[in-house]
């Protein structure tokens, strides 16, 4: 919202002292945010008056003029126009060479096909007036050529942005009136006196009837009926302050209107009485009433609605002519024709107009202030504003009869009782009390102490919902105190050790071993998942949550896994990396129930939403990355001291997973997540070149499960031996087999056996394969002969002959 | 038989070492004896014909001699004068050429701005708590204040799932009930986590953010006291001369209302493009918890009162790095991601 510091000044005294900057500088600290402060109005002091002594066509072109102009200086200027009302004997804006204009352009002399041009006759949107580009300002027949425009345009103003959410909470601010009473309070100054012009009336028969249906959404209804109106431009005065903060002037009736709603912060309207459709043609009927099913209107926008009985309208006899505080419709607005005119100032239920405004898409000016909860009062002040606008500007307007008042309403107006200690220990500060109850009085409180209690007074325009308890008041005091002038102070509390989030713990031991023993990024993608990918990566997009309002196409789902995004990302990046190390943590969302409660009522309970963890490994020169996602999966349970075992599975699995290399992880029988390649159906359709090692884990399992407790082992007394062996067996016999063999042979002197090489190939028979590893052996009471070594490795030896048919690489 | 030999030629070396005149031919001798195709080697050679105890053996003595005859040469090197400080010939090597390097791994920017403040928390006594990013509309709006109708919603355009009234939360404050319902009061609290907003990206847009929520609740807690943990904060965060200025704003679980800023990291409050040439930095949004709000965690506003604030974290991480583009953090490119 624009607020005009020339307008402030009409209706407050600012002290001298506070300038633009001091003024939204305070108005930061205690009252709203200023998300800009704009000059206007500068230029007017560059341009200067001149008259038009001759205007004929240019020679080279049709919609070209060439004029002289006298400008007040020694020469006549020669200025080419393309303006296609300008005309000899009028008193224009000219913008001498070297002025730079609002829009950057900086005037030169220069040749206009061929005729030299020495300035420019200017039109309103060029010096920043307003938006009309019809044709040049033509300047009233007085105006003092060689003066500066500034002489006759007061236009000059500084414009604050006021950003609108900071003031969602104070329906009292939206306009230049609750802004200037708000300055009040921050200086010390005092607000004018609101004076009114009557408008003459006329008595005659009853000419319009209204009839509020529905009280409760419409707490107060004035209604006059103006005539002998006759709709005009607005003059230049009012035409100016519109403009200054941004509303485009459309005629005198319809800017009294507009004038009144920035002044004041309530809306009005204006209907064309001859438009309702009434059976008796002298009486106007307004019936303020819900509307009916399907019915419909067009509204000022030129937008067919279409209605429900939830919504409140204003009707004739017959159909809806506006959307209760919100928008006029079509069908009664006036036009140049239009002599009598009903006028609206009403108050409607801020819940319903932004629930109507909400379900017709439709937000206006107006729905944005009855929305805040409007004081029903204002409705009474902007009816008399607006009777004192029409008075000033439109001659011969006369008010018929009466203004007809129609109110339902009762403000919660206190008085609340705020304890004195309550307001000190809430902000940590004392203020002293004389200050205290000089804020609320300024702010239009009335405060009346008693004992340890100040009993304060709501003023209306703060009473529909803004305040009504004690620590609304607070706010007030410490805002207006400002935050900047209160002390710190440190809370003093027991000391407590926080509880230990556990699975944070793990969390950050986790992600400390991908990222610095294994060279793994982390990754964070979205919580959601585009239908299709999910669909090429082989999950089942119906198995999923689906989101109603999304903006984005791609973010149609929740997703259940992290693989999706990740296939993502590893396709975006082989074109970039030979080797791709990326890990990501997060949630995902399921279908089923889990055990968190929807309300207090726990009756009810959100989707099961759960953390997962994904590692990939790709390297262009790796055939194996399960390897390497194995290896590090094994050390992050080990570090974590959760004791896992790793099963081959073979039956069904997700689509993306290669079942022919795939381990499930389980604890306590319990399955925590797997070990895998991406299958090389989904690698072909995300185009991804190289085999994709990865890892799946039920994060909070791994927090369940994870276990800090340790004891050490000894630290061995005598030396080990080691000794290597290369042996071929059967292609399909799994080490793991080997390795239970060799545990079922030794007594406790094989400590360690770790396999270097696995080969198939040359040189190895067809349907086998050579195994090397080393045995570490040792014991703990003695030194060992090489001799006692050598034969645990051959009984070792014989095992795996016995076993497998293991042969001895020679 | 062998460790004879290997004795032997242990003696012939000492002697010769002994009478070498000079580096040049110490460094023959060195090869001669000691060589890959030296003496020692050649009798090593031949330990293929003994019996494995023998072999291990005889394996022992000569490593052992060969580490004898190792230090006897360089102590020969050190008397004819060879530089021992690395300034000779042989000690340089290309320092400014790098090996293929192990890579590292890096964590996400997020995640380390979000450590770093669970820290400065955790340390103050306040738990780290997580909660649900797919919230009911109770405790991400109604039981904060927001009922239906309050045009506080419109502050926040909300992603809703089909079917029920469920929703993606569009602010970490949703865990102030939830905590509140099972801890109960006196309680201090930081909620990390993502949050959402329905609306298009840009470079400065982006529907999936972090915040941090903190909230105390306590006796007499006060304004003062949410101001001076702020600071504390700040000054932890950029330093001890950071200041942190609070002005009011509107949001519907906190009355009073505040808004904080802190002075600008990088120009130190004297004004650059970061803040805009203002000193200061929009940090938080904070206040006292509304007494509605203790009243849906059933806690006593009469008995305790409490202060909320929030971080956003995604603007932390943004302004810590000088990141420009929201859309980098949840892109999964490891062009960006390798530089934290």
């Amino acid at each position: 919202m624009k607020i005009s510091l020339n307008w402030l000044k009409d209706l407050v005294n600012i002290p001298a002292s506070v300038n633009s900057e001091k003024l939204v500088g305070r108005l930061i600290l205690s009252t709203t945010e200023v998300e800009g402060v704009e000059k206007i109005g500068e230029i007017l002091e560059k341009i200067v008056i001149g008259e038009v002594l001759n205007c004929v066509k240019h020679p080279n072109a049709d919609r070209l003029s060439v004029t002289k102009v006298d400008v007040g200086g020694e020469k006549i200027l020669n200025i080419v126009c393309g303006a296609p009302n300008v005309a000899k004997g009028q008193k224009v804006a000219v913008a001498l060479s070297g002025v730079t204009l609002p829009n950057g352009l900086t005037l030169e002399r220069r040749e206009v096909r061929g005729i030299m041009s020495e300035g420019m006759i200017c039109a309103e949107d060029e010096i920043g007036l307003s938006g009309d580009h019809t044709g040049i300002m033509v300047l009233p027949q007085n105006a003092k050529v060689g003066n500066k425009l500034s002489t006759l345009i007061k236009a000059q103003d500084t414009i604050f942005e006021i950003d609108n959410k900071s003031i969602t909470n104070r329906p009292d601010l939206w306009g230049h009136f609750g802004m200037a009473r708000e300055v009040a309070a921050l200086f010390g100054g005092k607000l004018k006196d609101y004076k009114f012009k009557s408008l003459s009336s006329i008595k005659k028969k009853e000419v319009l009837k209204v009839k509020v249906l529905d009280k409760k959404l419409c707490p107060r209804y004035l209604g006059a009926v103006v005539e002998n109106v006759k709709i005009a431009p607005s003059p230049e005065w009012l035409r100016l302050r519109l403009e200054s903060v941004g509303v485009r002037s459309i005629n005198n009736i319809v800017d009294i209107t507009n004038y009144v709603m920035l002044e004041l912060g309530q809306p009005m309207h204006a209907f064309a009485a001859a438009k309702l459709k009434c059976q008796n043609s002298n009486v106007k009927s307004i019936v303020v009433r819900s509307a009916k099913d399907r019915e419909k209107m067009m509204t000022l926008d030129g937008v067919e609605r279409k209605l429900d009985n939830s919504m409140l309208v204003i009707a004739d006899e017959e159909k809806p002519i506006a959307l209760a505080g919100i928008m006029g419709g079509a069908n009664t607005e006036i036009d140049n024709e239009t002599e009598t005119i009903i006028l609206e100032s009403a108050n409607f239920d801020f819940v319903n107009v932004r629930k109507t405004s909400m379900s017709l898409g439709l937000r206006s000016e107006s729905s944005m202030r009855f929305e805040k909860g409007l004081d029903p009062n204002l409705a009474e002040l902007a009816m008399k504003k607006a009777m004192h606008l029409i008075a000033e500007i439109i001659p011969g307007a006369r008010l018929v009869n009466k203004v007809i008042d129609i109110k339902n309403f009762k403000l919660n107006a206190g008085p609340i009782k705020l304890g004195i200690e309550y307001l000190n220990k809430k902000i940590g500060y004392e203020i002293p009390l004389p200050k205290i109850i000089n804020i609320l009085k300024s702010l239009g409180f009335a405060v009346k102490k008693t004992g340890a209690n100040l009993v304060v007074k709501i003023p209306t325009w703060r009473a529909t919902k803004d305040i009504s308890i004690a620590d609304d008041l607070v706010e007030e005091i410490a805002r207006i105190y400002g935050y900047d002038n209160l002390e710190p102070k440190m809370p003093e509390v027991l000391m407590v050790p926080p509880e230990v989030n556990r699975a944070r713990m793990v969390e950050r031991r986790i992600k400390n071993i991908l990222a610095n023993s294994f060279g793994m990024s982390e990754v964070h993608n979205y919580s959601f998942a585009d239908e299709k990918v999910l669909a090429k990566a082989g999950f089942d997009p119906n198995g999923h949550i689906k989101l109603k309002n999304s903006i984005a196409k791609n973010l149609s789902h929740l997703r259940q896994s992290l693989i999706p995004n990740l296939i993502l990302n590893i396709s975006h990046n082989q074109h970039f990396f030979d080797r791709i190390k990326m890990f990501e943590l997060g949630m995902v969302f399921s279908k089923e129930t889990g055990k968190l409660a929807k309300d207090a009522k726990a009756k009810e309970f959100l989707p099961k939403q759960e953390n997962h963890l994904v590692g990939l490994v790709l390297d262009k020169n790796s055939g194996t990355p399960f390897y390497n996602v194995k290896d590090i999966i094994a050390e992050v349970l080990k570090v974590l001291g959760i004791k896992a075992e790793f099963v081959i599975k073979k039956d069904a699995t997700p689509g993306w997973i290669n079942s022919g290399r795939l381990l499930e992880i389980k604890v306590n029988k319990e399955m925590i997540g797997v070990i895998t390649e991406l299958n090389q159906k989904i690698q072909n359709n995300f185009g991804i070149k190289s085999r994709v090692g990865i890892f799946e884990l039920n994060f909070e399992k791994l927090v369940q499960y994870s276990n800090e407790n340790r004891a050490y082992a000894l630290i061995p007394k005598y030396p080990s031996i080691e000794l290597d062996l290369s042996i071929i067996v059967p292609r399909k016999v799994l080490w793991q087999e080997i390795l239970d063999a060799i545990s079922g042979v030794t007594a406790n002197i094989v400590k360690e056996v770790r396999l270097f090489d696995i080969y198939e190939g040359k040189g190895i028979e067809e349907g086998k394969k050579s195994l090397a590893f080393r045995i570490v052996y040792s014991s703990e009471e003695k030194t060992l002969t090489l001799d006692e070594v050598k034969k645990k490795e051959e009984e070792i030896l014989r095992k795996l002959e016995q076993s497998f048919g293991a042969k001895l690489r020679v | 038989m062998l460790e004879e030999k290997i004795k032997q030629l242990k003696e012939e070396t000492i002697k010769k070492i002994s009478e070498v005149a000079n580096l040049e031919q110490l460094r023959e001798l060195e090869i001669y004896f000691l060589g890959r195709k030296g003496e020692l080697t050649k009798i090593l050679r031949t330990l293929g014909d003994l019996s494995i105890e023998e072999r291990a053996k005889a394996g022992d003595l000569a490593n052992k001699i060969k580490n004898e005859l190792t230090l006897e040469i360089q102590k020969a090197r050190q008397n004819l004068g060879e530089k021992t400080d690395g300034s000779s010939e042989k000690e340089w090597i290309d320092v400014t050429a790098v090996k293929e390097k192990e890579e590292f791994g890096h964590l996400h920017p997020i995640s380390i701005v979000q450590y770093e403040l669970e820290d400065i928390f955790t340390s103050m006594g306040f738990m780290v708590l997580d909660g649900p990013e797919l919230e009911s509309d109770y405790y991400n709006f109604e039981a904060l204040n927001i009922p239906s109708w309050h045009p506080a919603r419109d502050m926040q355009d909300t992603f809703y799932v089909e079917g029920e009234n469920l929703l993606m939360r569009t602010q970490t404050s949703s865990m102030q009930v939830r905590a509140m319902e099972k801890y109960g009061a006196p309680l201090r609290v930081v909620v990390p986590g993502r949050c959402f907003r329905n609306e298009a990206t840009d470079v400065r847009h982006e529907h999936t953010f972090y915040q941090l929520e903190g909230f105390m609740v306590g006796k007499d807690i006060s304004v003062a006291n949410l101001k001076a943990v702020l600071e504390v904060v700040a000054k932890k965060l950029y330093g001890d001369d950071t200041k942190v200025k609070l002005r009011p704003k509107f949001y519907p679980f906190v009355e009073p209302g505040i808004n904080g800023e802190v002075t600008c990291f990088l120009c130190k409050g004297k004004g650059c493009r970061v803040c805009k040439n203002t000193g200061w930095l929009e940090i938080f949004g904070a206040g006292l918890i509304h007494p509605n709000v203790l009243k849906f965690g059933k806690i006593d506003s009469k008995k305790w009162s409490g202060f909320a604030f929030g971080f956003g974290l995604t603007r932390l991480a943004m302004l810590k790095y000088e990141i420009d583009d929201v859309r980098l953090l949840c892109g999964g490119d490891l062009r960006f991601l390798k530089q934290f």
